[in-house]
């Protein structure tokens, strides 16, 4: 999906989808509300597996499910593979609560989220087994200013932890990361 | 950008940022540094913050670059250092921390150093997230600072929205952390602080009622 105006985004799943930037959601809105998204198993040949922002203002971002998203960083430019989850630039988040971020994979920097915005407030959101291949965050990577509130970055307990593997950077955990509220619906950006 | 090798198990930092009832542990930076949290060049506050058993071979819990203040934070149980930096890292022990090891310069009287804080391992305490709880006799239990900080609310130019800080910059010193702005403290699991007669230290605020419902 790219998405772009002012939008108030609600209730929307998008699964198995590809695009360049994006591969889930490419967002390029002024939005009150983000609420309710789950973005699975979604690929960006650049940046940003399951979502991908520049430049919105979003005052209440709430109960996002981002799960085995990747960025590959394949793409031809001498950009890219972050963000595995999420990747934005830019923004101005406020309110953002219950977002559960796991098992997303980039290729280069902040295997859950690639994060360079303005002042973002994250409250009660967990990382589980994320990875960066590259330079590093494996769970977050950051830039910006950021406020956190009962954060909750581990990693799964009872998970078997793999021999130390150079690049290999484990991210975080969390036990409840299952909200999946919606059927999934096919609707990505297609590039 | 930081060289290759992978640098930040859970967290990259390279800007300003602030922390309150947060818990990072079981991360791992297996061929580079910090493998909690990574400090490139940036400012860190952590308040109320559990930073334990983290993986790195230099700075295991956290690699500091620049500067990060602590306050009724625990840092414990690393695979080397706990804390460790390129020589240029500020370390602002802003009293009532724990460190299990003595690599991150906390001095103040009200700190602790070579201290086994007694953590429990990760599991559900309750509430949203898996915490680690207080063992029965931790040095944490009623050690925190208890002095807190009005937050006001902040108006942006879209109206006024959730976020409070203290007097509309950070709020660096709040102690004894809130974690849901409601100008209540609580703890990561929102049980509110103190259950005695000052905060816990770290994440987690041990109960204090006895039998069902207690945390000791």
């Amino acid at each position: 999906m790219l998405l772009n105006g002012t939008l108030l985004i609600t209730h929307v799943a998008a699964w198995r989808n590809k695009g360049r930037d994006g591969g889930g959601i490419n967002l390029s809105c002024t939005c009150y509300k983000f609420n309710h998204v789950t973005l699975n198993h979604n690929t960006a040949s650049a940046n940003g597996g399951g979502l991908y922002m520049l430049g919105n203002t979003i005052t209440h971002m709430i109960q996002l499910d981002v799960k085995g998203n990747r960025a590959l960083g394949s793409d031809d430019s001498d950009c890219c593979g972050d963000g595995g989850g999420i990747w934005f630039l830019g923004n101005t988040l406020y309110d953002v609560k219950h977002m559960y971020v796991k098992e997303n994979t980039a290729a280069d920097r902040g295997g859950g989220m690639f994060a360079n915005g303005d002042t973002d407030w994250f409250h009660w959101v967990k990382f589980n087994h994320n990875k960066a291949k590259g330079d590093g965050g494996g769970g977050m990577y950051l830039s910006g200013t950021y406020f956190f509130f009962g954060f909750d970055g581990r990693r799964e307990p009872g998970t078997t932890q793999r021999s130390p593997r150079r690049r290999d950077l484990r991210g975080w955990s969390d036990q409840h990361a299952d909200a999946r509220h919606h059927r999934p619906q096919r609707g990505g950006q297609g590039r | 950008m930081v060289g290759r090798g992978g640098e930040g198990g859970g967290f990259y930092a390279s800007s300003t940022d602030y922390w309150a009832n947060v818990t990072v542990t079981g991360n791992q930076a297996p061929g580079g540094r910090g493998g909690g949290i990574f400090n490139d060049n940036s400012s860190e506050y952590l308040d109320n913050v559990t930073l334990a058993s983290n993986r790195a071979p230099t700075g295991s819990n956290l690699w500091n670059d620049s500067y990060t203040a602590f306050l009724n934070t625990i840092v414990a149980y690393g695979s080397r250092h706990n804390c460790d930096d390129n020589g240029a890292g500020t370390y602002d022990d802003r009293g009532h921390n724990i460190d299990s090891g003595h690599s991150c310069h906390f001095d103040r009287p009200s700190s602790m150093k070579r201290t086994d804080p007694r953590l429990l391992g990760l599991r559900d305490n309750g509430n949203f997230s898996l915490t680690r709880a207080l063992r029965r006799g931790s040095p944490a239990i009623d050690a925190g600072k208890d002095r807190k900080l009005k937050w006001t609310l902040i108006v942006a130019g879209f109206g006024s929205v959730n976020p409070y800080v203290y007097g509309n910059t950070w709020p660096e010193d709040m102690g004894c952390a809130e974690t849901n702005l409601d100008d209540e403290r609580d703890d990561q699991r929102l049980v509110r602080r103190p259950q005695r007669k000052h905060c816990d230290i770290g994440a987690f605020e041990a109960r204090r009622s006895r039998g069902k419902g207690s945390d000791l």
